[in-house]
Protein backbone atom coordinates (compact mmCIF):
# COMPACT_ATOMS: atom_id res chain seq x y z
CA UNK A 1 0.00 0.00 0.00
CA UNK A 2 1.21 3.51 -1.04
CA UNK A 3 2.27 5.69 2.31
CA UNK A 4 0.73 8.88 2.74
CA UNK A 5 2.17 11.22 0.15
CA UNK A 6 1.95 14.37 2.50
CA UNK A 7 4.87 15.70 3.96
CA UNK A 8 5.65 14.08 7.37
CA UNK A 9 6.68 16.91 9.95
CA UNK A 10 10.26 16.13 10.91
CA UNK A 11 11.13 16.33 14.26
CA UNK A 12 14.70 17.34 16.20
CA UNK A 13 15.07 13.69 17.69
CA UNK A 14 14.43 12.03 14.23
CA UNK A 15 16.72 14.39 12.97
CA UNK A 16 19.58 13.43 15.64
CA UNK A 17 18.67 10.33 14.79
CA UNK A 18 19.50 10.29 10.92
CA UNK A 19 21.98 12.18 11.46
CA UNK A 20 23.77 9.65 13.89
CA UNK A 21 22.18 6.69 11.86
CA UNK A 22 22.34 6.87 8.00
CA UNK A 23 25.76 6.21 7.32
CA UNK A 24 25.28 2.84 9.58
CA UNK A 25 22.01 2.01 7.98
CA UNK A 26 23.26 2.25 4.80
CA UNK A 27 26.26 -0.29 5.30
CA UNK A 28 23.97 -2.14 6.75
CA UNK A 29 22.03 -2.31 4.23
CA UNK A 30 24.73 -2.48 1.59
CA UNK A 31 26.35 -5.76 3.50
CA UNK A 32 23.12 -7.65 3.33
CA UNK A 33 22.01 -6.57 -0.37
CA UNK A 34 25.52 -6.04 -1.86
CA UNK A 35 23.75 -3.45 -4.08
CA UNK A 36 24.83 0.14 -3.57
CA UNK A 37 21.92 1.60 -5.15
CA UNK A 38 19.22 -0.90 -3.78
CA UNK A 39 20.73 -0.15 -0.60
CA UNK A 40 20.83 3.51 -0.94
CA UNK A 41 16.78 3.00 -2.23
CA UNK A 42 16.69 0.71 1.13
CA UNK A 43 18.16 3.44 3.29
CA UNK A 44 15.57 5.85 1.81
CA UNK A 45 12.49 3.68 2.59
CA UNK A 46 13.53 2.76 6.26
CA UNK A 47 13.66 6.65 7.12
CA UNK A 48 10.68 7.29 5.12
CA UNK A 49 8.78 4.41 7.24
CA UNK A 50 10.32 5.97 10.75
CA UNK A 51 9.60 9.15 9.88
CA UNK A 52 5.82 8.07 9.23
CA UNK A 53 5.80 5.66 11.85
CA UNK A 54 7.93 7.74 14.84
CA UNK A 55 4.64 7.95 17.17
CA UNK A 56 4.65 4.23 16.84
CA UNK A 57 8.26 3.76 18.59
CA UNK A 58 8.15 2.73 22.13
CA UNK A 59 11.19 3.08 24.34
CA UNK A 60 10.00 0.32 26.38
CA UNK A 61 10.62 -2.39 23.36
CA UNK A 62 14.07 -1.32 22.96
CA UNK A 63 16.29 1.65 21.45
CA UNK A 64 15.62 3.97 18.98
CA UNK A 65 18.30 2.90 16.91
CA UNK A 66 16.99 -1.05 17.22
CA UNK A 67 13.55 0.35 16.23
CA UNK A 68 15.25 2.16 13.33
CA UNK A 69 17.33 -0.82 12.11
CA UNK A 70 14.41 -3.40 12.52
CA UNK A 71 12.76 -1.36 9.75
CA UNK A 72 15.54 -1.71 7.78
CA UNK A 73 16.12 -4.82 7.63
CA UNK A 74 12.24 -5.70 6.88
CA UNK A 75 13.19 -2.87 3.87
CA UNK A 76 16.10 -4.74 2.92
CA UNK A 77 14.60 -7.99 3.00
CA UNK A 78 11.42 -6.79 0.83
CA UNK A 79 13.64 -5.55 -1.46
CA UNK A 80 15.71 -9.05 -1.57
CA UNK A 81 12.42 -10.76 -1.92
CA UNK A 82 11.20 -8.29 -4.94
CA UNK A 83 14.49 -8.54 -6.97
CA UNK A 84 14.84 -12.27 -6.32
CA UNK A 85 18.18 -12.27 -6.59
CA UNK A 86 21.60 -11.64 -4.93
CA UNK A 87 23.04 -9.31 -6.16
CA UNK A 88 26.80 -8.54 -5.87
CA UNK A 89 28.48 -6.52 -3.77
CA UNK A 90 29.29 -3.36 -5.93
CA UNK A 91 31.13 -1.25 -3.28
CA UNK A 92 34.55 -0.29 -5.08
CA UNK A 93 37.31 -2.73 -3.65
CA UNK A 94 39.51 -0.68 -1.76
CA UNK A 95 42.32 -2.69 -2.61
CA UNK A 96 42.04 -1.38 -6.02
CA UNK A 97 43.86 1.99 -5.39
CA UNK A 98 48.00 1.82 -4.37
CA UNK A 99 48.78 1.87 -1.02
CA UNK A 100 50.94 4.53 0.33
CA UNK A 101 54.13 3.06 1.22
CA UNK A 102 54.27 1.51 4.73
CA UNK A 103 50.36 0.72 4.48
CA UNK A 104 50.51 -2.24 1.91
CA UNK A 105 49.82 -4.82 4.88
CA UNK A 106 47.17 -3.17 6.06
CA UNK A 107 45.69 -3.26 2.74
CA UNK A 108 46.70 -6.70 2.37
CA UNK A 109 44.71 -7.51 5.43
CA UNK A 110 41.95 -5.51 4.48
CA UNK A 111 41.48 -7.42 1.24
CA UNK A 112 41.54 -10.73 2.89
CA UNK A 113 39.17 -9.55 5.49
CA UNK A 114 36.89 -8.41 2.45
CA UNK A 115 37.32 -11.58 0.61
CA UNK A 116 36.44 -13.07 4.14
CA UNK A 117 32.90 -11.20 4.19
CA UNK A 118 31.87 -12.38 0.80
CA UNK A 119 32.70 -16.24 1.69
CA UNK A 120 29.64 -15.51 4.71
CA UNK A 121 26.22 -16.47 4.56
CA UNK A 122 23.90 -13.23 4.47
CA UNK A 123 22.36 -13.91 7.79
CA UNK A 124 26.40 -14.06 9.25
CA UNK A 125 26.64 -10.96 7.40
CA UNK A 126 23.68 -9.49 8.61
CA UNK A 127 25.42 -9.57 12.19
CA UNK A 128 28.61 -8.22 11.15
CA UNK A 129 27.17 -5.60 10.15
CA UNK A 130 24.90 -5.13 12.92
CA UNK A 131 27.87 -5.55 15.13
CA UNK A 132 30.63 -3.48 13.24
CA UNK A 133 29.12 -0.98 11.52
CA UNK A 134 26.03 -0.33 13.36
CA UNK A 135 27.49 -0.96 16.92
CA UNK A 136 24.57 -2.36 18.08
CA UNK A 137 24.62 -4.26 21.23
CA UNK A 138 23.44 -7.75 21.87
CA UNK A 139 20.27 -6.76 22.97
CA UNK A 140 19.67 -4.35 20.62
CA UNK A 141 20.22 -6.96 17.53
CA UNK A 142 18.46 -9.39 19.29
CA UNK A 143 15.26 -6.20 18.92
CA UNK A 144 15.99 -5.98 15.66
CA UNK A 145 16.30 -9.85 14.51
CA UNK A 146 12.99 -10.55 17.08
CA UNK A 147 15.60 -12.78 19.47
CA UNK A 148 16.82 -13.09 22.90
CA UNK A 149 19.46 -11.08 23.77
CA UNK A 150 21.49 -14.79 24.66
CA UNK A 151 20.57 -15.87 21.36
CA UNK A 152 21.68 -12.85 19.36
CA UNK A 153 25.06 -13.30 21.48
CA UNK A 154 25.20 -16.76 20.35
CA UNK A 155 24.48 -15.91 16.45
CA UNK A 156 27.31 -12.91 16.77
CA UNK A 157 29.76 -15.45 18.48
CA UNK A 158 29.11 -18.10 15.44
CA UNK A 159 29.17 -15.04 12.82
CA UNK A 160 32.93 -13.79 14.15
CA UNK A 161 34.25 -17.44 14.31
CA UNK A 162 33.23 -17.75 10.60
CA UNK A 163 35.15 -14.57 9.97
CA UNK A 164 38.00 -15.23 12.07
CA UNK A 165 38.20 -18.77 9.69
CA UNK A 166 37.24 -17.08 6.86
CA UNK A 167 40.20 -14.85 7.24
CA UNK A 168 42.78 -17.53 7.94
CA UNK A 169 41.64 -19.77 5.54
CA UNK A 170 44.08 -20.37 2.84
CA UNK A 171 42.94 -18.17 -0.29
CA UNK B 1 6.32 -10.62 23.02
CA UNK B 2 9.15 -11.78 25.87
CA UNK B 3 11.64 -14.16 24.61
CA UNK B 4 13.01 -16.89 26.43
CA UNK B 5 16.89 -15.81 27.47
CA UNK B 6 19.61 -18.72 28.59
CA UNK B 7 22.96 -18.55 29.75
CA UNK B 8 25.27 -17.76 27.93
CA UNK B 9 28.45 -20.30 27.36
CA UNK B 10 31.49 -18.99 29.24
CA UNK B 11 33.74 -18.90 26.71
CA UNK B 12 31.79 -17.71 24.31
CA UNK B 13 30.55 -14.80 27.26
CA UNK B 14 34.35 -14.11 27.24
CA UNK B 15 35.37 -13.96 23.20
CA UNK B 16 31.89 -11.58 23.28
CA UNK B 17 33.20 -9.53 25.41
CA UNK B 18 36.78 -9.62 24.15
CA UNK B 19 34.57 -8.16 21.15
CA UNK B 20 33.10 -5.39 23.02
CA UNK B 21 36.49 -4.47 24.10
CA UNK B 22 37.61 -3.93 20.79
CA UNK B 23 34.65 -2.73 19.38
CA UNK B 24 34.80 0.13 21.97
CA UNK B 25 38.41 0.59 21.17
CA UNK B 26 39.87 -0.63 24.38
CA UNK B 27 43.66 -0.53 24.23
CA UNK B 28 44.05 -3.54 26.82
CA UNK B 29 41.90 -5.44 23.90
CA UNK B 30 43.06 -8.64 22.06
CA UNK B 31 45.14 -7.29 19.27
CA UNK B 32 44.12 -9.38 16.50
CA UNK B 33 40.35 -9.05 17.24
CA UNK B 34 40.60 -5.33 17.58
CA UNK B 35 42.68 -5.21 14.12
CA UNK B 36 39.94 -7.51 12.81
CA UNK B 37 36.89 -4.60 14.26
CA UNK B 38 39.62 -2.30 12.43
CA UNK B 39 39.58 -3.98 8.95
CA UNK B 40 35.91 -4.61 9.11
CA UNK B 41 35.30 -1.24 9.90
CA UNK B 42 37.26 0.36 7.30
CA UNK B 43 35.59 -2.48 4.24
CA UNK B 44 32.23 -0.31 5.37
CA UNK B 45 29.96 0.46 2.33
CA UNK B 46 29.61 4.46 2.28
CA UNK B 47 27.24 6.26 0.84
CA UNK B 48 28.61 8.16 -1.94
CA UNK B 49 28.26 12.16 -1.42
CA UNK B 50 25.87 12.53 -4.32
CA UNK B 51 23.35 10.25 -2.85
CA UNK B 52 23.82 11.56 0.37
CA UNK B 53 22.97 14.76 -0.40
CA UNK B 54 20.01 13.50 -1.78
CA UNK B 55 18.65 11.55 1.17
CA UNK B 56 19.89 14.58 3.44
CA UNK B 57 17.20 16.88 1.17
CA UNK B 58 13.85 14.48 0.96
CA UNK B 59 14.70 14.41 5.14
CA UNK B 60 14.48 18.10 5.34
CA UNK B 61 11.23 17.84 3.24
CA UNK B 62 10.18 15.31 4.93
CA UNK B 63 10.14 13.33 2.19
CA UNK B 64 7.54 14.85 0.31
CA UNK B 65 8.89 13.59 -2.91
CA UNK B 66 8.23 9.38 -2.69
CA UNK B 67 10.05 7.38 -3.74
CA UNK B 68 8.89 4.84 -6.60
CA UNK B 69 5.93 3.00 -4.78
CA UNK B 70 4.13 0.15 -5.74
CA UNK B 71 0.81 0.35 -6.74
CA UNK B 72 -2.38 0.41 -4.55
CA UNK B 73 -2.43 -3.52 -3.55
CA UNK B 74 -5.89 -4.97 -2.87
CA UNK B 75 -4.75 -8.40 -2.15
CA UNK B 76 -3.33 -8.05 1.60
CA UNK B 77 -7.08 -6.30 2.28
CA UNK B 78 -8.79 -8.96 1.29
CA UNK B 79 -8.82 -10.93 4.59
CA UNK B 80 -9.72 -7.41 6.22
CA UNK B 81 -12.45 -7.03 3.31
CA UNK B 82 -14.13 -10.48 4.03
CA UNK B 83 -14.54 -10.15 7.59
CA UNK B 84 -15.78 -6.23 7.49
CA UNK B 85 -18.44 -8.11 4.91
CA UNK B 86 -19.43 -10.63 7.70
CA UNK B 87 -19.43 -7.96 10.09
CA UNK B 88 -21.66 -5.88 7.95
CA UNK B 89 -23.55 -8.95 7.15
CA UNK B 90 -24.45 -10.05 10.74
CA UNK B 91 -25.40 -6.29 11.77
CA UNK B 92 -27.91 -6.68 8.55
CA UNK B 93 -29.16 -9.49 9.93
CA UNK B 94 -29.76 -8.46 13.04
CA UNK B 95 -31.47 -5.34 12.50
CA UNK B 96 -33.54 -7.16 10.13
CA UNK B 97 -34.61 -9.68 12.99
CA UNK B 98 -35.14 -6.81 15.19
CA UNK B 99 -37.06 -4.91 12.78
CA UNK B 100 -39.60 -8.37 12.52
CA UNK B 101 -39.70 -8.61 15.90
CA UNK B 102 -40.76 -4.87 16.26
CA UNK B 103 -43.23 -5.74 13.50
CA UNK B 104 -44.78 -8.61 15.14
CA UNK B 105 -45.00 -6.67 18.28
CA UNK B 106 -46.69 -3.63 16.51
CA UNK B 107 -49.29 -6.37 14.67
CA UNK B 108 -49.73 -7.51 18.33
CA UNK B 109 -50.60 -3.93 19.76
CA UNK B 110 -52.60 -2.81 17.10
CA UNK B 111 -54.24 -6.04 17.25
CA UNK B 112 -57.66 -4.21 18.71
CA UNK B 113 -58.22 -2.60 16.03
CA UNK B 114 -57.53 -4.67 13.14
CA UNK B 115 -60.23 -6.26 11.90
CA UNK B 116 -58.82 -9.66 10.76
CA UNK B 117 -56.39 -11.81 11.99
CA UNK B 118 -53.98 -14.35 10.87
CA UNK B 119 -56.85 -16.82 11.34
CA UNK B 120 -59.35 -15.49 8.66
CA UNK B 121 -59.82 -17.05 5.89
CA UNK B 122 -59.98 -13.98 3.19
CA UNK B 123 -61.54 -16.36 0.12
CA UNK B 124 -64.28 -16.64 2.27
CA UNK B 125 -64.73 -12.86 3.05
CA UNK B 126 -63.79 -12.18 -0.81
CA UNK B 127 -66.72 -14.38 -1.96
CA UNK B 128 -69.19 -12.68 0.98
CA UNK B 129 -67.55 -9.21 -0.09
CA UNK B 130 -69.04 -9.84 -3.62
CA UNK B 131 -72.40 -11.67 -2.34
CA UNK B 132 -73.30 -9.15 0.50
CA UNK B 133 -75.30 -6.79 -1.66
CA UNK B 134 -77.30 -9.57 -3.17
CA UNK B 135 -77.73 -11.64 -0.26
CA UNK B 136 -81.08 -10.02 0.91
CA UNK B 137 -83.77 -12.22 -1.00
CA UNK B 138 -85.16 -9.43 -2.40
CA UNK B 139 -86.80 -9.71 -5.81
CA UNK B 140 -85.69 -6.61 -7.49
CA UNK B 141 -81.75 -7.55 -7.02
CA UNK B 142 -80.45 -9.09 -10.34
CA UNK B 143 -76.79 -8.53 -9.88
CA UNK B 144 -74.76 -12.08 -9.83
CA UNK B 145 -71.84 -13.09 -7.59
CA UNK B 146 -68.48 -13.61 -9.65
CA UNK B 147 -66.99 -15.46 -7.52
CA UNK B 148 -69.72 -17.65 -6.65
CA UNK B 149 -71.90 -18.32 -10.35
CA UNK B 150 -71.35 -20.68 -12.87
CA UNK B 151 -70.67 -20.42 -16.83
CA UNK B 152 -74.07 -22.49 -17.16
CA UNK B 153 -75.76 -20.01 -15.08
CA UNK B 154 -74.41 -16.40 -15.85
CA UNK B 155 -77.93 -14.92 -15.00
CA UNK B 156 -78.89 -16.90 -12.19
CA UNK B 157 -78.96 -15.00 -8.82
CA UNK B 158 -76.94 -16.58 -6.23
CA UNK B 159 -77.91 -16.83 -2.87
CA UNK B 160 -75.02 -16.80 -0.23
CA UNK B 161 -75.00 -17.69 3.54
CA UNK B 162 -72.36 -15.45 5.27
CA UNK B 163 -71.59 -16.73 9.04
CA UNK B 164 -68.63 -15.18 11.09
CA UNK B 165 -66.24 -15.82 14.23
CA UNK B 166 -65.39 -13.26 16.12
CA UNK B 167 -62.70 -13.81 19.37
CA UNK B 168 -62.06 -10.83 21.32
CA UNK B 169 -59.67 -10.26 24.19
CA UNK B 170 -59.66 -7.38 26.58
CA UNK B 171 -59.84 -6.29 30.12
CA UNK B 172 -63.38 -5.07 30.31
CA UNK B 173 -65.42 -7.66 29.45
CA UNK B 174 -68.37 -6.15 30.31
CA UNK B 175 -67.85 -2.74 28.57
CA UNK B 176 -67.00 -4.92 25.41
CA UNK B 177 -70.24 -7.15 25.87
CA UNK B 178 -72.16 -3.79 25.39
CA UNK B 179 -70.75 -2.53 23.04
CA UNK B 180 -71.64 -6.15 20.81
CA UNK B 181 -75.06 -5.15 21.73
CA UNK B 182 -75.47 -1.53 20.64
CA UNK B 183 -72.85 -2.52 17.22
CA UNK B 184 -75.56 -5.27 16.07
CA UNK B 185 -78.37 -2.72 16.59
CA UNK B 186 -76.28 -0.12 14.68
CA UNK B 187 -76.10 -2.52 12.48
CA UNK B 188 -79.50 -2.94 12.08
CA UNK B 189 -79.48 -6.64 13.62
CA UNK B 190 -80.49 -8.56 16.79
CA UNK B 191 -78.84 -10.31 19.49
CA UNK B 192 -80.29 -14.16 18.86
CA UNK B 193 -78.88 -15.36 22.15
CA UNK B 194 -76.34 -14.18 24.68
CA UNK B 195 -73.95 -15.65 27.68
CA UNK B 196 -71.91 -13.27 29.75
CA UNK B 197 -70.39 -14.75 32.86
CA UNK B 198 -68.23 -12.49 35.15
CA UNK B 199 -66.50 -12.91 38.49
CA UNK B 200 -63.47 -13.02 40.15
CA UNK B 201 -61.72 -15.33 37.86
CA UNK B 202 -61.82 -15.29 34.30
CA UNK B 203 -64.78 -13.05 32.42
CA UNK B 204 -66.50 -14.43 29.39
CA UNK B 205 -69.35 -13.76 26.52
CA UNK B 206 -70.54 -14.71 24.09
CA UNK B 207 -72.87 -13.90 21.49
CA UNK B 208 -75.27 -15.21 18.63
CA UNK B 209 -76.28 -12.11 16.38
CA UNK B 210 -77.69 -11.84 13.43
CA UNK B 211 -76.92 -9.41 10.72
CA UNK B 212 -77.80 -7.74 7.63
CA UNK B 213 -75.64 -9.23 5.05
CA UNK B 214 -75.51 -6.20 3.76
CA UNK B 215 -74.17 -4.27 6.49
CA UNK B 216 -72.22 -7.31 8.03
CA UNK B 217 -68.38 -5.24 7.02
CA UNK B 218 -69.93 -2.48 8.79
CA UNK B 219 -70.51 -4.56 12.22
CA UNK B 220 -67.66 -6.38 12.02
CA UNK B 221 -65.67 -3.31 12.01
CA UNK B 222 -67.19 -1.96 14.93
CA UNK B 223 -67.14 -5.03 17.05
CA UNK B 224 -62.94 -5.54 16.30
CA UNK B 225 -63.02 -2.44 17.80
CA UNK B 226 -64.23 -3.56 20.51
CA UNK B 227 -60.75 -5.34 21.93
CA UNK B 228 -57.91 -7.27 20.79
CA UNK B 229 -58.94 -9.55 17.98
CA UNK B 230 -57.59 -13.01 18.89
CA UNK B 231 -58.99 -14.85 15.57
CA UNK B 232 -61.48 -14.04 13.01
CA UNK B 233 -62.84 -16.76 11.07
CA UNK B 234 -65.34 -15.92 8.00
CA UNK B 235 -67.42 -18.64 5.87
CA UNK B 236 -69.75 -18.43 2.87
CA UNK B 237 -71.80 -21.23 1.29
CA UNK B 238 -73.59 -21.03 -1.34
CA UNK B 239 -77.47 -22.32 -0.70
CA UNK B 240 -78.90 -21.16 -4.38
CA UNK B 241 -80.17 -24.38 -5.03
CA UNK B 242 -82.32 -24.39 -1.66
CA UNK B 243 -83.27 -21.40 -2.19
CA UNK B 244 -85.07 -22.18 -6.07
CA UNK B 245 -86.22 -25.20 -4.42
CA UNK B 246 -87.88 -22.98 -1.71
CA UNK B 247 -89.46 -20.39 -4.03
CA UNK B 248 -90.55 -22.98 -6.37
CA UNK B 249 -92.43 -25.73 -3.88
CA UNK B 250 -94.08 -22.17 -2.91
CA UNK B 251 -94.79 -21.03 -6.43
CA UNK B 252 -96.29 -24.11 -7.64
CA UNK B 253 -98.59 -24.35 -3.95
CA UNK B 254 -99.53 -20.59 -5.20
CA UNK B 255 -100.48 -21.92 -8.35
CA UNK B 256 -102.49 -24.73 -7.02
CA UNK B 257 -104.76 -23.01 -4.74
CA UNK B 258 -105.39 -20.34 -7.58
CA UNK B 259 -106.75 -23.23 -9.53
CA UNK B 260 -108.71 -24.48 -6.48
CA UNK B 261 -110.44 -21.35 -6.17
CA UNK B 262 -111.41 -21.28 -9.77
CA UNK B 263 -112.48 -24.96 -9.75
CA UNK B 264 -114.64 -23.92 -6.76
CA UNK B 265 -116.28 -21.14 -8.20
CA UNK B 266 -117.24 -23.53 -11.45
CA UNK B 267 -118.40 -26.43 -8.98
CA UNK B 268 -121.76 -27.22 -8.89
CA UNK B 269 -122.59 -29.94 -6.89
CA UNK B 270 -122.38 -30.60 -2.70
CA UNK B 271 -119.96 -33.28 -3.36
CA UNK B 272 -118.01 -31.26 -5.52
CA UNK B 273 -117.84 -28.28 -3.34
CA UNK B 274 -116.59 -30.48 -0.26
CA UNK B 275 -114.03 -31.89 -1.96
CA UNK B 276 -112.25 -28.85 -3.38
CA UNK B 277 -112.64 -27.21 -0.37
CA UNK B 278 -111.07 -29.99 1.33
CA UNK B 279 -107.89 -29.64 -1.23
CA UNK B 280 -107.88 -25.83 -0.25
CA UNK B 281 -107.24 -26.35 3.25
CA UNK B 282 -104.85 -29.10 2.36
CA UNK B 283 -103.05 -26.71 -0.18
CA UNK B 284 -103.13 -23.85 2.21
CA UNK B 285 -101.34 -25.96 5.24
CA UNK B 286 -98.61 -26.82 2.23
CA UNK B 287 -98.62 -23.38 1.22
CA UNK B 288 -97.83 -22.33 5.42
CA UNK B 289 -95.33 -24.98 5.16
CA UNK B 290 -93.71 -23.84 2.30
CA UNK B 291 -93.70 -20.27 2.85
CA UNK B 292 -92.19 -21.26 6.67
CA UNK B 293 -89.76 -22.97 4.53
CA UNK B 294 -88.86 -20.24 1.95
CA UNK B 295 -88.85 -17.74 4.87
CA UNK B 296 -85.78 -19.78 6.65
CA UNK B 297 -83.90 -19.56 3.37
CA UNK B 298 -84.44 -16.24 2.64
CA UNK B 299 -83.61 -15.45 6.32
CA UNK B 300 -80.59 -17.56 5.63
CA UNK B 301 -79.38 -15.67 2.78
CA UNK B 302 -80.61 -12.21 4.04
CA UNK B 303 -78.99 -12.61 7.54
CA UNK B 304 -75.69 -13.19 8.50
CA UNK B 305 -74.48 -15.20 11.65
CA UNK B 306 -71.74 -13.60 13.76
CA UNK B 307 -70.26 -15.66 16.71
CA UNK B 308 -68.45 -13.47 19.29
CA UNK B 309 -66.95 -14.49 22.22
CA UNK B 310 -64.99 -11.78 24.80
CA UNK B 311 -62.61 -12.94 26.79
CA UNK B 312 -61.06 -11.31 29.75
CA UNK B 313 -57.72 -10.52 30.39
CA UNK B 314 -55.62 -9.31 32.89
CA UNK B 315 -54.11 -5.66 32.36
CA UNK B 316 -50.66 -6.06 31.50
CA UNK B 317 -51.55 -8.83 28.66
CA UNK B 318 -53.85 -6.61 27.13
CA UNK B 319 -52.53 -4.74 23.96
CA UNK B 320 -55.41 -2.81 23.06
CA UNK B 321 -53.59 0.87 23.36
CA UNK B 322 -57.05 2.72 23.71
CA UNK B 323 -56.91 1.13 26.94
CA UNK B 324 -55.92 3.73 29.33
CA UNK B 325 -53.52 6.76 29.16
CA UNK B 326 -49.65 6.41 29.39
CA UNK B 327 -48.59 5.59 33.07
CA UNK B 328 -45.33 5.87 34.92
CA UNK B 329 -45.47 2.12 35.40
CA UNK B 330 -46.13 1.70 31.62
CA UNK B 331 -42.78 3.82 30.70
CA UNK B 332 -40.39 1.78 33.41
CA UNK B 333 -42.27 -1.43 32.32
CA UNK B 334 -41.07 0.24 28.47
CA UNK B 335 -37.99 1.10 29.64
CA UNK B 336 -37.39 -2.37 31.12
CA UNK B 337 -38.31 -3.80 28.14
CA UNK B 338 -36.10 -1.43 25.73
CA UNK B 339 -33.11 -2.68 27.93
CA UNK B 340 -34.30 -6.30 27.13
CA UNK B 341 -34.12 -5.76 23.79
CA UNK B 342 -30.96 -3.92 23.88
CA UNK B 343 -29.06 -6.69 26.10
CA UNK B 344 -30.67 -9.19 23.65
CA UNK B 345 -29.61 -7.93 20.59
CA UNK B 346 -26.12 -7.15 22.03
CA UNK B 347 -25.56 -10.75 23.10
CA UNK B 348 -26.46 -12.24 19.44
CA UNK B 349 -24.07 -9.25 17.85
CA UNK B 350 -21.72 -10.39 20.48
CA UNK B 351 -21.91 -14.10 19.29
CA UNK B 352 -21.73 -13.55 15.59
CA UNK B 353 -18.81 -10.52 16.56
CA UNK B 354 -16.60 -12.64 18.60
CA UNK B 355 -15.88 -15.84 16.38
CA UNK B 356 -15.24 -13.37 13.76
CA UNK B 357 -12.79 -11.38 15.90
CA UNK B 358 -11.01 -14.55 17.07
CA UNK B 359 -10.78 -15.38 13.20
CA UNK B 360 -9.85 -12.30 12.30
CA UNK B 361 -6.73 -12.25 14.87
CA UNK B 362 -5.82 -15.74 14.05
CA UNK B 363 -5.61 -14.56 10.40
CA UNK B 364 -3.65 -11.54 11.39
CA UNK B 365 -1.44 -13.13 13.47
CA UNK B 366 -1.22 -16.26 10.81
CA UNK B 367 -0.84 -13.06 7.86
CA UNK B 368 2.20 -11.10 10.20
CA UNK B 369 3.93 -14.83 10.68
CA UNK B 370 3.85 -15.60 6.95
CA UNK B 371 5.18 -12.63 6.45
CA UNK B 372 8.09 -13.05 8.52
CA UNK B 373 9.08 -16.30 7.42
CA UNK B 374 8.96 -15.31 3.68
CA UNK B 375 11.50 -12.46 4.96
CA UNK B 376 13.67 -14.64 6.38
CA UNK B 377 13.47 -16.87 3.94
CA UNK B 378 14.60 -14.07 1.35
CA UNK B 379 17.50 -13.87 3.68
CA UNK B 380 18.42 -17.41 3.07
CA UNK B 381 18.50 -17.54 -0.20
Amino acid sequence: MALDQAPATVTASFEALYRSSADAVYAYAASLLRDRSAAEEVTATAFERALRKQRSFDPRRGTQRAWLFGIARNAALDELRRRKRSAELSVEPAGDEPAPEGEAEAAERRATVRAALATLEPRDRELIALKFHAGLNNAEIGNVLGVSASNAGTRVHRALTRLREACHAPS
Amino acid sequence: MRRREFTLDPAVAAELEALEAALAGDPAAEPELAALVRDVRAEAPTMEPAARARLDRRVERGFVSPLPRRRFALRPLIPALGVAGCIVAAIVAIALSARGGNDDFVSSRGGGGASVTSQARPESSDAAKSSSGSGSGSAGSSSSSPALATPAAPARQRRVERSTRLELTTTDVQKASDGVVRATQAAGGFVQSSQVSTGDGRSTSSFVLRVPTSRLDDALARLSKLGHVKSLQQSADDITGAYDSASGRLTEARAERRGLLRALDHATTAEQVSSLRARIADNRRELQRYQRDFNAVRNRASLATVGVDVTGVARKQATAPSDGPWTPGDAAHDAVRVLEVSAGVALIALAVLLPLGLVGAAGGFAAVTLRRRRREAALSA
